[in-house]
């Protein structure tokens, strides 16, 4: 368990406060979060590149915020692989061994090894500035993997990469955890990679955590706007509640009135609907969907997989639906639809 | 359509051209003016030859000093940031801006009159008239060159190279031993030839600290002012043509030193 314990760090006028972050042995823990959020400062305090201005940073119940990142011995794989230019792909992934007084043979076993069970022995021999970004990544996994670290800390490590190539290292990853079982500590703006890879997500905002928890309930039910920004939600609203109880409606700044079907325990507020909670319909229908609002079409939007369809209700709303549906409906902008969604899919942020 | 004339870079070519006539023009002229059986007769006269071997030995010196005392200064100019670090920025400059015989006065008033100097003397290292005044000399005007150098080749290393070192179990000396000098190489090198260039061209400073043993520079001076130019130029001519030669083979291998450690496998 790395627990993380009232950490501060001022720079100028950034300033980095975590009350309290707790990540399970062998789990994959993602901290999600803009640019200059913080979050590469958090990491470089784990690693103990940077020592905080208060707080602890315990690992297996001892207290290492005094150690050095030698004694800590974490792993570290970077966006660009940081690799060292001076040595080939062997030398690279030998230098943490060599480090520690390993040579000859048994060196050169150690990382035949552990690149033919990473799949990369084809790489032995070959010099960094010739490798791939795919491969330069599986490289510095290796390099960190050799001294089979506690934790392995990822900082953006697939932001420089093409999307099948992420998508081969994302597996790459899920296949060391897999086999080796190291916590991994992973870095990015990301919310898709989050989705992919993560159990637990922490979602960091000018250097605070605005939200933690497990991947699904983030997704599910973010907690404020700023997550739900960030985490790739469409409708979001800003506006005033009225009613009580099963008759509460929320009242968007553009005068839409959306039924929410509880108290909200405020009278001004943001709600947001998740797109794919959202049916779209050519005529209206009786349901135990609350909302069903008119509007017309005012884009489609192809998504991977899916298609985005804006729809002007007097305010912009999102839904998602697929292709085939798409097809059916044989939609196209200017159409009018209605919007139907439960009262329950409407989150109060 | 009729492909444009770049004349920007025609522009630039042809402005080009006066800067390298300023260095070309002299050296080309030195060399045409002189017949080659004046340069062969040269390798008889002991004094020349003499003292093209105490330039390049003093210069040698004055460069080992150099990477074993400007190596460290570059690294923590580089890597470091401390109260005052303005200042030692500053000072290591100043060679480049003094007068290199106001230098020469400076290094003699220390090194050779002063307390210093008599410490010095009384572990039997004296300045005044000795190859080590020689080196002194050349060193401290050639050292920015040479720090510099160092210096920008440990600033071009990302830091996050350095982190990963760190996490991998090596101790900032090891980071420095495997990791940060082995990148900078190219700089080190580069560097060395640099200070070790400017030291065999030394005068100024060197005149005055030790005009005897005679480098080839102060030689040739004195060749000038006693023999005239007939005397001193193919001396001059000789020790730039031996200058390129060197500067060449150390540039050869110094690429393929360097390319082999970047080659260097475990």
């Amino acid at each position: 368990m790395l627990k993380i314990t009232g950490i501060k760090k001022t720079y100028g006028r950034f300033s980095l406060n975590i009350g309290l972050m707790e990540i399970a042995p062998a789990s994959h823990y993602v901290l999600l979060g803009p640019t200059g959020s913080g979050k590469t400062l958090l990491m470089n305090l784990v690693a103990g590149l940077i020592r905080p201005d208060s707080g602890s940073i315990e690992h297996r119940g001892v207290d290492i915020t005094g150690m050095s990142p030698e004694e800590r011995g974490f792993g570290i794989v970077y966006q660009d692989s940081a690799l060292f230019p001076h040595l080939d792909v062997a030398g690279n992934i030998g230098f943490g061994l060599r480090m520690k007084g390993v040579r000859g043979g048994e060196l050169s076993r150690s990382v035949e090894s552990i690149m033919k069970d990473l799949g990369i022995n084809y790489l032995l021999g070959r010099r960094i500035d010739g490798l791939s970004g795919g491969e330069k990544q599986r490289v510095a996994i290796a390099r960190a993997l050799i001294l089979r670290p506690a934790l392995i800390l990822l900082d953006e490590p697939f932001s420089s990469l093409d999307y099948m190539t992420r998508q081969g290292m994302m597996d790459f990853i899920r296949r060391i955890r897999a086999e080796y079982g190291p916590t991994f500590f992973h870095i990015t703006h990301d919310f898709e990679e989050a989705m992919s890879l993560a159990d637990r997500v922490a979602v960091i905002n000018d250097g605070k955590i605005a939200q933690e928890g497990p991947m699904p309930r983030i997704f599910h039910s973010p907690g404020n706007v700023f997550v739900a920004n960030f985490t790739g939600m469409r409708n979001i609203y800003r506006g005033g509640f009225t009613g009580a109880g099963s008759d509460t409606v929320f009242r968007t700044e553009s005068g839409v009135d959306i039924f929410i079907g509880r108290d909200a325990g405020r009278t001004e507020g943001s709600i947001m609907v998740r797109a794919d909670d959202i049916v779209l319909a050519k005529n209206p229908f009786e349901s135990s969907a609350t909302n069903c609002l008119p509007g017309f079409v005012s884009e489609i939007l192809p998504r991977r997989g899916i298609n985005e369809v804006g729809v002007d209700i007097g305010c912009p709303m999102h839904a998602y639906i697929t292709a085939r549906s798409l097809n059916e409906m044989a939609l196209k902008k200017g159409d009018r639809v209605y919007v139907v969604f439960k009262a329950t899919a409407v989150h109060v942020l | 359509m009729k492909p444009r004339m770049p004349y920007f870079i025609i522009a630039m070519s042809l402005m080009s051209l006066g800067a390298l006539c300023l260095v070309a023009l002299p050296v080309l002229g030195m060399f045409s003016n002189t017949p080659i059986s004046e340069l062969l007769s040269l390798f008889g006269d002991g004094e020349v030859m003499a003292s093209i071997v105490l330039t390049f030995e003093t210069a040698l010196y004055a460069t080992l000093f150099a990477v074993v005392f400007g190596t460290p200064l570059a690294y923590i100019l580089a890597r470091y940031d401390f109260r005052g670090k303005r200042l030692v920025e500053s000072m290591v400059s100043i060679p480049i801006m003094v007068p290199h015989t106001a230098a020469g006065i400076a290094l003699l008033v220390v090194f050779a009159t002063g307390p210093v100097g008599s410490f010095m003397s009384s572990l039997g290292l004296d300045f005044l008239g000795t190859k080590a005044g020689i080196a002194l000399g050349m060193a401290f005007v050639s050292v920015p060159f040479y720090i510099d150098s160092v210096k920008d080749g440990f600033a071009s290393v990302d830091r996050r190279i350095e982190y990963v070192a760190r996490s991998l179990g090596a101790s900032p000396r090891q980071v420095f031993f495997h990791v940060m000098l082995p990148i900078a190489m190219r700089s080190v090198f580069t560097g060395s030839l640099l200070m070790w260039g400017r030291g065999i061209s030394e005068f100024g400073a060197v005149v005055i600290l030790a005009y005897h043993p005679m480098i080839a520079p102060v030689l040739i001076y004195e060749r000038f002012t006693s023999f005239g130019l007939k005397s001193s130029r193919p001396v001059a001519v000789l020790l730039v043509a031996l200058c390129i030669i060197v500067f060449i083979l150390l540039r050869i291998i110094s690429g393929s030193k360097v390319g082999r450690a970047e080659n260097n496998r475990h």
